[in-house]
C-alpha cells in the first residue's frame, strides 16, 4: 500500500515538472539574467535620457519604465514556466491550489502589493515624474516597483511606499501625467484693506512671474475667516520642477506688493497649501 | 520677383517651413545626441571648420544684409495699405513682427504712410509711475503703437501703462495699429487677454525655400559670388537644387529660420566661408586642396546649434526668455525682473556665446541664434512664442 502511494506521488511529480534532463539549465539562466539585466539597463538609461533630453518628453521616458519591467518579466515568465512545468489544466490546479495556500499563509502581504503594483502600471494613479502626497508626505515619484514605489520630498527624503496604500488610502497626484501642477500661495491679511486692490495687485505678481505657464490661468482667490481675509494666488509654473521656486518667488513678490498697498498680514499666515 | 510671399496672414494661420522627413529625424537625433554628450560636444567647431576662415563683413554684406528685411516692408505696405486709406475693416488692428527684427519694422511702415506714431512712456517710468495717466489718442487718421514691447514691464508693477493703453485703445474712435514682437504678444495675449481689444492680428507669411532663393541667391548671384556646399563640393546655387526637397539648401535655411527672413539672413551669413589658403600641405587631403584652389568661392559649412551656458542653463533660458518677451531688454531691467544669482554674468556668458548682442542699450537675441535658442528654451518647457 505504501509503495503505490509512493509510486503515485512520483508520478504525479514527474508529470508536474519537466524531466531534470529535459530542463534546459541554461537557457534559464539566459532569460533570467537577460531580463534582468535588460530591466537594469532600462531603469538607468531611461531616467539618464529623460533627464538629459527634452522637458516635454521627461514623463514619457519616465513613465515607460515600469511598463516596460512588468512587460518584460510576464515574458520572461511565460517563456520560462514551460521549460519548467508540464503545462497541463490539471497541473496548473495543483500549481494554483499550492499557490494559493503559501500566498494565504506567508506572503499575503507581499502579493498584496505586488497585485496593487501591477493595477498601479496599468490605471496610474502615479508615474515616474509625478508629484504626488501620501499621508502627510509631498515628493516626486522617482520609481515604480513591483512591490512599492519610491518617492522623495522637497526636503530630499526618500519615502518607500508600498502600492498596497492604494486599496486603503487616497493619493493625491499634483500633476497626473502632466508637466506642470497648480501652485498656490496664501496671504492672510488683516480684513480692513481694499479688496479689489489686493487681488489686482496679486494677479500681476503671477503673472509677471519668470516661471509662469502663460497657458493656464492664473487665478486669484479670496476667503474670510474670523481674523482676517485668505487671498490664495493659483497659477502653474512652466515645469513641475520650478513649483518650488514658483511659490518662494510668489510669497515674496505678493509679501512686497501687500506692503505697498499698505496691507498688514495676519500674523499666524496659513501655510501654503 | 515674381515669387515673394506678398501677404500678411492670421497670426494662428502662420505656417513656418518644414523640414524633409529625414532631415528632421536628422536633427532630432543630433540634439539627442548633443543632449547626451553634453554642452561642450555641441560647442565643438565643425567637420573640417580648420580649412576655412571667416567671411569679411563687406562681403557678407553684398550677399545677405545686415539689416535686411526680405519682403516684410512690401507685405506691411500691401496688406495694411487700404486699411490705411480708411476702407472697411477692424478698428484695432495688431501686427506680430516675428522676433530679432533688425530694425523698426512697424514704425518705418508708419512713417511711409505718413501715419502718426505714440511714443512709448520713457522706460523708467515703467514702474515707478504709481498711477500713470491714460495716454492721448485724439486725433485723426490711423494711430500706430510700433512697438507694445516697450509699454510694460514683466514686473508686478510694469504693466500699469500697457493696461492703460489697451483701455484707451478699446475706447477710442479712432483706427488704431499695434506692433507686436511675436514673443511680446504671445505674453500679453495668452496671460493678460490683449487680444480682446483687437479685431485683428495678422503677421507677415513665412519666407519659404522660393522667397529666400529669391532673396538670398539672388543677392549672391547680383554680387557674382559662388557658394558651393562644404560637405559635397556642390554649388549651392545650382538651379537643379531648387526643388524644396532635402537637396535644396534653401529649403533647410527656411525650414531652420521658421520662414523669418533676417533670421535666415543671419543663419546664412554664419555658414558662409572663405577657404584658408595656408593649407597645412596635407596631401591627403585633396576637399582642402580644391577648395583652396577654389579660393574665391565661397563655402558653405553645416550649421550647428548653440548651446545655453552649461554653467547655468536654467538662468541663461529665463534670462533669453525675458529678452524675448520684450523683444530687448536693458541690463538694469534684467537685473530687476530675471530671478537668477547672477545676472550679470551670465549675460556676458550670453554675449560671448553670440547667443545675444548689444543694440543701443538693450540686449537682444542674436538674429543667428534664434533658432537654437527657441529650441533651448522649447526642450526647458519654457512657454513660446511666435513664429
Amino acid at each position: 500500500m505504501g509503495d503505490d502511494i509512493g509510486s503515485d506521488a512520483d508520478a504525479k511529480a514527474s508529470t508536474l515538472l519537466n524531466d531534470l534532463g529535459e530542463i534546459s539549465f541554461g537557457w534559464i539562466a539566459l532569460i533570467v539574467l537577460g531580463t534582468w539585466a535588460t530591466i537594469v539597463a532600462l531603469r538607468i538609461v531611461l531616467p539618464f535620457l529623460a533627464e538629459r533630453g527634452p522637458s516635454p518628453l521627461r514623463l514619457y521616458l519616465l513613465g515607460a519604465v515600469p511598463i516596460a519591467r512588468l512587460l518584460l518579466i510576464t515574458v520572461a515568465v511565460l517563456l520560462l514556466i514551460p521549460e519548467v512545468f508540464n503545462v497541463t489544466f490539471q497541473n496548473f490546479l495543483v500549481i494554483a491550489g499550492a499557490a494559493s495556500v503559501a500566498i494565504g499563509f506567508a506572503f499575503k502581504d507581499l502579493v498584496t502589493s505586488v497585485v496593487a503594483g501591477v493595477v498601479a502600471v496599468f490605471e496610474r494613479p502615479y508615474r515616474p515624474g509625478d508629484w504626488v502626497r501620501v499621508g502627510d508626505d509631498y515628493g516626486e515619484v522617482r520609481s515604480v516597483g513591483l512591490r512599492s514605489f519610491r518617492m522623495v520630498t522637497a526636503e530630499d527624503n526618500a519615502i518607500i511606499v508600498p502600492h498596497s496604500q492604494i486599496w486603503d488610502d487616497n493619493v493625491a497626484n499634483a500633476n497626473d501625467g502632466t508637466r506642470t501642477c497648480m501652485v498656490v500661495a496664501t496671504f492672510r491679511v488683516d480684513p480692513d484693506h481694499d479688496g479689489a486692490a489686493v487681488r489686482a495687485a496679486l494677479h500681476d505678481v503671477a503673472a509677471t512671474s519668470a516661471y509662469l505657464h502663460f497657458d493656464r490661468p492664473v487665478a486669484v482667490m479670496a476667503k474670510p475667516d474670523v481674523t482676517g481675509t485668505s487671498y490664495m494666488v493659483k497659477a502653474y509654473p512652466f515645469d513641475l520642477r520650478e513649483q518650488f521656486r514658483f511659490k518662494t518667488d510668489l510669497t515674496l513678490r505678493g509679501k512686497a506688493a501687500l506692503r505697498d498697498l499698505g496691507v498688514a498680514e495676519v500674523v499666524g499666515v496659513e501655510g501654503m497649501a | 520677383m515674381p515669387d515673394e510671399p506678398t501677404e500678411l496672414v492670421p497670426l494662428d494661420d502662420y505656417a513656418p517651413p518644414q523640414l524633409a522627413a529625414d532631415d528632421r529625424l536628422r536633427q532630432v537625433w543630433g540634439r539627442w545626441r548633443d543632449a547626451l554628450n553634453g554642452a561642450e560636444a555641441a560647442d565643438e567647431a565643425r567637420p573640417g571648420e580648420g580649412a576655412f576662415d571667416a567671411v569679411p563683413a563687406e562681403r557678407l554684406d553684398r550677399i545677405a544684409p545686415r539689416s535686411g528685411l526680405g519682403y516684410v516692408p512690401a507685405m506691411l505696405d500691401r496688406g495694411l495699405g487700404p486699411w490705411v486709406r480708411g476702407e472697411p475693416g477692424p478698428r484695432v488692428r495688431v501686427v506680430v513682427v516675428p522676433p530679432c527684427a533688425p530694425g523698426p519694422v512697424v514704425a518705418d511702415c508708419a512713417r511711409r504712410h505718413g501715419m502718426e506714431i505714440l511714443e512709448p512712456p520713457a522706460a523708467a517710468a515703467l514702474i515707478s509711475d504709481p498711477e500713470p495717466d491714460p495716454p492721448d489718442l485724439n486725433g485723426t487718421g490711423p494711430l500706430v503703437v510700433p512697438d507694445l514691447g516697450r509699454w510694460f514691464l514683466r514686473h508686478r508693477l510694469g504693466l500699469r501703462h500697457l493696461r492703460g493703453l489697451l483701455d484707451a485703445a478699446a475706447v477710442t474712435d479712432r483706427r488704431v495699429l499695434l506692433g507686436a514682437g511675436g514673443w511680446t504678444w504671445a505674453y500679453l495675449d495668452r496671460v493678460l487677454g490683449a487680444g480682446l481689444v483687437a479685431g485683428d492680428v495678422s503677421t507677415p507669411s513665412a519666407h519659404d525655400a522660393r522667397a529666400l532663393r529669391d532673396w538670398l541667391v539672388g543677392a549672391a548671384a547680383a554680387a557674382d559670388e559662388r557658394i558651393r556646399d562644404a560637405t559635397d563640393e556642390r554649388d549651392v546655387l545650382d538651379p537643379d537644387r531648387a526643388n524644396g526637397g532635402r537637396d535644396d539648401p534653401m529649403a533647410k535655411l527656411a525650414a531652420r529660420a521658421r520662414g523669418i527672413p533676417w533670421v535666415a539672413a543671419a543663419v546664412w551669413r554664419d555658414a558662409l566661408r572663405t577657404a584658408r589658403p595656408d593649407a597645412d600641405g596635407d596631401a591627403g587631403d585633396r576637399a582642402r586642396g580644391d577648395r583652396v584652389q577654389d579660393g574665391e568661392a565661397l563655402w558653405l559649412v553645416p550649421w550647428q546649434a548653440q548651446v545655453l551656458p552649461p554653467t547655468d542653463r536654467e538662468g541663461a533660458a529665463l534670462l533669453l526668455h525675458a529678452i524675448l518677451i520684450h523683444d530687448g531688454l536693458s541690463p538694469d531691467a534684467i537685473e530687476r525682473i530675471v530671478p537668477v544669482r547672477a545676472p550679470l554674468p551670465l549675460i556676458a556668458a550670453c554675449l560671448e556665446r553670440d547667443l545675444i548682442v548689444r543694440d543701443g542699450e538693450h540686449l537682444r537675441v542674436r538674429a543667428g541664434a534664434y533658432p537654437s535658442v527657441r529650441q533651448a528654451l522649447a526642450d526647458a518647457g519654457l512657454s513660446l512664442g511666435e513664429p
